[in-house]
């Protein structure tokens, strides 16, 4: 076509990209579907179900008629996405080819396979179904996404926008309403679908009148997001996509101006190629300086396909007739009239016939039984159709709005919204040019006087916008019938799942006769184009069928997303807030492997895991445990609140003195275990377990705040850092880096001194999880790699070596010391994991799960946690069952390992409560295995503690 | 003091305390200096105008885990008189943060019962004295000043993008007029629990966990990036003005970059 003011694409530049492997030449500015429309091409998609050529149909995004594959990313949409140099375009669903699909044997098939077809085809017999699942899950589906992908390629972004308002639509009526309420002082975002604001301004003449309201609104300082779909409305949050980034704004009021979507019509032949809205020939004229055809019939329900033909005529292009279903000629048939062009008046389309594209339209009467005998068969190349405009309500309902059926207008409109919600434009019923800007201006007004904007003169301006929008003239609108019925042939009520008008009335005969359970049973709305096309004509259907109003039909519910966005935008950009310790980075020179241990990122070993574990009994071993929970308890009454919260004794505890205690919850059971340290009077040092440090910060922070105690609370888990000096030559290595006397006289089993170790200000406690001479290490984080290179350097001529996570479960299970939540459960008592002497029972003061403590201690467990060995080698499963004296499980085996120092396989297990006896024989149900081991009741390594005392 | 352990102040001059975040700006380009016992990130390259044209043009983000941070704890009206007697008669006001007179410390109110103290490294001795001489005073009230500097790394975002960068991570609402200069507020940040302080006009810092500041690095390096901004050094900072009163960054002490 010649050059057109307004138009999109820029002439003087090229741009190609290759269709199906074809070389397709382009403009900047020109979309992959109007350039292959340029070049030729009609049938842009095979169908979902049918297999039936597709062709362009709305040019706007929202049916499924265009769906191709760019750069092998699927389901994207021709018509609206821009064309690139070098881009790679495919056709989906069709084999071999776009032209020849083998699989549009299945429109052959079409009386054979209605919906519901595979439910009750494929049921029998049952054995076949994984056969019929092969072939049903090959034949379905749009498009194909790689196998397998190593790695993610494309980088999306979260971007979270708070605004004053958000406007939804950038059409008219939305830049009308952002300009209203920026200009008085409000923030304003804009997001519009289109790639340039105006909506139908931009193909309908006004694109001059479009580039200035938007050049007011960047004046007035609104953000505008283009090409930025609004996804859905979830409590006030609207999540906007824009390329590779979600925006997830929240406003405090939302203006939605989105405008309506003009509807189809249902006849046979309704989805030929060349059957067309007319707004999408005209998007493809005017934007794009593509015709459309060369020989238009069209049929229209108001003002908007009388528009339309005097536009095609403008451009040249032939118009033989316009059906108009209204009744009477509107004022605007007038100059079409006055051309000579054929206008019926109560007429429609009852068919169109082609077999590749559109050949003829068959028009007639609308009202029944007038059709038989006037049918008039026009030529052509080219039907568009205009049924009307349906609200693009979705949003607006997901935001709490409520729609309700104007059987004047023939579609149901907004009847209520929440008071932080205003509606204007076509969305509105507000279509008219005229109409849709002065409900712009006062839907921003509107939105800026709710947030305390504005002032008298704004509040007039509003007041003499509303009695203008009374006066109006709306201009008239014809309901079309539900399906003319006519001759045979497909008549779509949904594009995207292929459902047929029959199809509707078939599922209304099976018994799905509500408009919900239509949609389950034949899949009508569920597709690509949300019910942009098929909500309407299937509520239309099923009120013909059931006699019902359409008022009683309903609709759907309209979900989320409204408009198709690929879940890797959804997905954004990875966070994965891992915890390292200070001494990560040298954890990873060391050559630790690092694995996930609750949110940290922890050492596992440093390649030789025996050889770690060795190295702690023979000389010393090095492990970072900067991931225990740690807790400050101070205040005057921190004995007494650690005493109610622990079932043995801390009051009593003296400064510069260490005690285990096991933490317990109202009924009793292990929830955490750890250390209790006296630092001085005043203040308590608690340690919890590296996966419970969270939940008792919570549990301490709960208790106090109920108590009311004279206490204070600070986590210093991440402050602080520790490491653990463990082995026999633990004692020398610390001693060159203090001055502290370290003499076990000075400094004994569960002693707490300060001290400065290189330098560094230190708390070292003497316990030993590992069952060695060790000395736990605390000390500000700040100092994690000096301090740690320190003891090693000091320890080089000891043969000192960082040990791991795993040869840390090895020591410690040598010393049958348990881990919570590995060797516990949430019915573990104290008593059951053998550590009855952790309950003070006769404590004067009451603590957290005293009453269940002391009836767990009347009335002994079923099981008990014991150690066990086994001699021929085997290393039990982790929750391998134990079986009882009859052969029935009765337990499991919680840990179990062999050991290098011991020569043997060891563990522990959760045992009936007869077999917790030294030596008592049990049996190991291990995959399928029994295996024979005995039980250990007392630690296998240094049972006397002698060492760890030393 | 019993709580020394928590207090990164070593005796021995071979002792450095660094950032969570140090091998990451390390590797970033960054060039170390030792200042008042920390290694910090002092610059990036030899051209400083690139960084002080992100923080002018674009964004900057900056290490500021050194910061002296202090939690303290008290009932309110002990809270409001041990801040007066330290740092004169400062309002405390829940979400906004006060900033001592000399301009070298940040009072911010957690609750009427919790206190965040923020100040240059240099500072932060003496203000935690002071405090400490003031809980001493208050008596038999229990006060509790728990050195958290290790507890939580700290990031400044620097720039006219600054508010831009939070949102690619943070959903804290930091326009002007909501979060004006020197609103504190608590919330998640990069799906972490965290603090943001309007420090200035295009100046915001971040608080995490100290276990999460490499973690906090990676995000705001790679959301920066997209943004055309990039790592500033505390000198960069300093000079743009607007931070805390001791951002001189103190005298170097020598090279700390091995
Ligand atoms: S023609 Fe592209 S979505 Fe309708």
């Amino acid at each position: 076509m010649p050059p057109k003011p307004g138009e999109r694409i820029d002439r003087s530049t090229s741009v190609e990209f290759s269709f199906d492997g074809k070389k397709i030449t382009a403009h900047e500015g020109d979309t992959v579907g109007s350039a292959l429309y340029a070049a030729g091409q009609r049938t842009f998609s095979r169908s979902f179900k049918y297999h039936r050529r597709r062709g362009l149909m709305c040019c706007a995004g929202q049916c499924p008629n265009c769906l191709v594959a760019v750069d092998g990313a699927p389901g994207i949409r021709a018509c609206t996405e821009p064309v690139r140099e070098g881009a790679r375009v495919e056709h989906m669903n069709a084999r071999p080819s776009l032209g020849v699909d083998a699989m549009a044997i299945t429109d052959a098939a079409g009386p054979f396979t209605p919906p519901g077809f595979y439910y009750k085809t494929f049921i029998r017999p049952r054995r076949l179904w994984p056969a019929y699942e092969w072939v049903l899950r090959h034949a379905a589906g749009l498009g194909r996404l790689p196998r397998e992908q190593a790695e993610r390629t494309w980088r999306t972004e979260y971007r979270r926008r708070h605004a004053d308002v958000l406007v939804v639509g950038g059409g008219d009526a939305g830049l009308n309403a952002a300009i209203a309420a920026a200009e008085l002082g409000a923030d304003v975002v804009l997001a519009d679908e289109g790639a340039e604001l105006g909506g139908r301004l931009l193909w309908e003449g006004g694109h001059d009148h479009a580039r200035k309201l938007a050049d007011r609104a960047r004046a007035a300082g609104v953000e505008i997001l283009t090409s930025a779909p609004a996804l859905a409305h979830f409590d006030g949050l609207v999540p906007v996509w824009q390329g590779d980034t979600l925006h997830q704004i929240r406003a405090r009021h939302h203006v939605y101006a989105t405008g309506a979507i003009e509807q189809p019509l249902v006849f046979p032949g309704n989805d030929l190629p060349g059957v067309m809205l007319s707004g999408g020939a005209r998007r493809l004229l005017g934007r794009y300086g593509v015709r459309p055809g060369n020989r238009a019939v069209i049929v229209t329900a108001s003002d908007r396909g009388i528009r339309t033909a005097i536009a095609l005529r403008e451009a040249g292009i032939e118009v033989p007739a316009v059906a108009d279903l209204r009744a009477e000629p509107s004022r605007a048939c007038s100059r079409l009239l006055s051309q000579g062009v054929a206008v019926l008046n109560g007429w429609t389309v009852v068919a169109a016939r082609g077999r590749r594209e559109v050949r003829a339209a068959v028009l007639a009467p609308v009202a029944a039984g007038e059709s038989h005998g006037q049918d008039r068969e026009v030529e052509c190349d080219l039907v568009l159709v205009s049924g009307g405009d349906s609200p693009a309500s979705a949003l607006i309902t997901q935001a709490g709005g409520r729609t309700e059926y104007d059987s004047a207008r023939g579609y149901f409109r907004i009847a209520e919204v929440p008071p932080n919600v205003t509606v204007t434009g076509q969305v509105a019923g507000e279509g008219s040019f005229q109409t849709a800007q002065i409900s712009g201006e006062h839907a921003g007004l509107q939105a800026a006087h709710a947030l305390g904007l504005g002032d008298n003169r704004s509040r007039g301006r509003a007041q003499e916008l509303r009695s203008r929008l009374a006066a109006a003239d709306r201009g008239a609108e014809a309901v079309p019938p539900a399906e003319v019925p006519h001759a045979a042939g497909k008549a779509f009520a949904c594009l995207c799942e292929d459902v047929t008008a029959k199809d509707i009335h078939r599922g209304i005969r099976e018994g799905y006769d509500s408009i919900e359970l239509c949609k389950r049973f034949t899949t009508v709305t569920m597709g690509p184009c949300q019910g942009r096309m098929c909500q309407l004509p299937s509520v239309r259907l099923m009120a013909q069928d059931t006699g019902q109003s359409l008022e009683q039909v309903g609709t759907t519910t309209a979900r989320p997303p409204w408009s198709t966005v690929p879940i890797g935008a959804l997905a954004g950009r990875p966070f994965e807030p891992a915890k390292r310790s200070s001494i990560h980075g040298r954890h990873r020179e060391l050559g630790a492997t690092v694995r996930w241990a609750g949110d940290w990122r922890r050492p596992y070993d440093y390649g030789d895991p025996e050889g770690e574990a060795l190295a702690v009994h023979r000389s010393a071993g090095l492990i970072d445990v900067s991931t225990l929970g740690k807790l400050l308890v101070r205040g005057p009454e921190a004995g007494e609140f650690l005493d109610r919260l622990y079932p043995n004794r801390h009051s009593n505890l003296k400064p510069g003195r260490v005690r285990y205690g096991v933490l317990t919850s109202d009924a009793g059971r292990i929830m955490d275990d750890g250390t209790v340290t006296r630092v001085d009077e005043m203040s308590f040092y608690v340690t919890t377990t590296s996966s419970g440090a969270g939940a008792v910060e919570q549990w301490f922070s709960w208790w106090l705040a109920d108590w009311g105690m004279d206490v204070h609370l600070a986590d210093v888990t991440q402050a602080v850092s520790a490491v653990n000096l463990a082995g026999p030559r633990s004692r020398e290595i610390l001693t060159r880096l203090t001055d502290l006397d370290c003499s076990p006289e000075a400094f004994s089993y569960l002693d707490a001194r300060h001290a400065r170790v290189a330098g560094v200000p230190c708390l070292l406690l003497r316990i030993g999880f590992v069952g060695e001479l060790g000395y736990e290490i605390h000390f500000p984080a700040a100092y994690g790699e000096d301090l740690w290179d320190a003891i090693l350097e000091a320890g080089a001529g000891e043969d000192i070596r960082p040990f791991g996570l795993e040869p840390q479960r090895v020591l410690r299970l040598q010393k049958q010391h348990i881990i919570v939540g590995q060797d516990t459960d949430s019915e573990s008592t104290p008593f059951g994991a053998a550590m009855p002497w952790a309950v003070k029972l006769d404590k004067e003061q009451a603590f957290i799960g005293k009453w269940a403590l002391a009836h767990a201690a009347e009335h002994p467990a079923t099981t008990a946690l014991v150690g066990f060995t086994l001699d021929n080698g085997h290393v039990p499963t982790e929750g391998a069952v134990v079986l009882d004296t009859l052969g029935h499980a009765a337990g499991q085996v919680t840990s179990a390992r062999s050991s290098r120092q011991l020569e043997r396989v060891i563990g522990m297990a959760w045992v009936p409560a007869e077999l917790a006896q030294a030596g008592a024989p049990i049996t190991i149900l291990d995959e399928g295995s029994r295996r024979s081991a005995s039980v250990v009741t007392e630690p296998f390594h240094d049972p006397s503690g002698k060492l760890l005392r030393s | 003091m019993s709580l020394d352990f928590t207090v990164p102040v070593a005796s021995s001059e071979e002792r450095t305390a660094r950032s969570p975040m140090e091998r990451l700006a390390r590797a970033a380009g960054a060039s170390f200096e030792r200042r008042d016992g920390w290694n910090v990130a002092a610059g990036y390259g030899g051209d400083a105008s690139v960084e002080a044209a992100r923080i002018t043009d674009t964004v900057g983000f900056c290490d500021r885990s050194a910061l002296t941070k202090l939690d303290i704890q008290a009932r309110a009206e002990v809270l409001a008189d041990l801040v007066a007697r330290v740092a004169g008669g400062l309002e405390l006001e829940p979400g906004r943060a006060s900033r001592s007179p000399d301009g070298s410390t940040w009072w911010c109110p957690i609750t009427p019962t919790r206190l965040l103290v923020l100040s240059e490294p240099r500072s932060g001795w003496d203000v935690h004295t002071a405090l400490d001489g003031a809980a001493s005073a208050a008596g038999e009230q229990l006060v509790t000043i728990a050195d958290v500097s290790c507890g939580l790394a700290a990031l400044t975002l620097a720039g006219p993008g600054a508010g831009e960068l939070l949102s690619r991570f943070c959903a804290i609402d930091v326009r002007p007029g909501v979060t004006p200069v020197a609103a504190f507020r608590p919330g998640s940040v990069a799906r972490t629990p965290g603090y943001v302080l309007r420090e200035g006009a295009d100046r915001l810092l971040i608080l995490v966990g100290w276990a999460l500041g490499a973690y906090l690095w990676e995000v705001v390096a790679d959301a920066a990036g997209h943004l055309g901004g990039g790592p500033v050094g505390t000198d960069a900072l300093a000079a743009a003005g607007g931070g805390l009163s001791a951002t001189a960054a103190g005298v170097a002490e020598g090279s700390a970059d091995a």
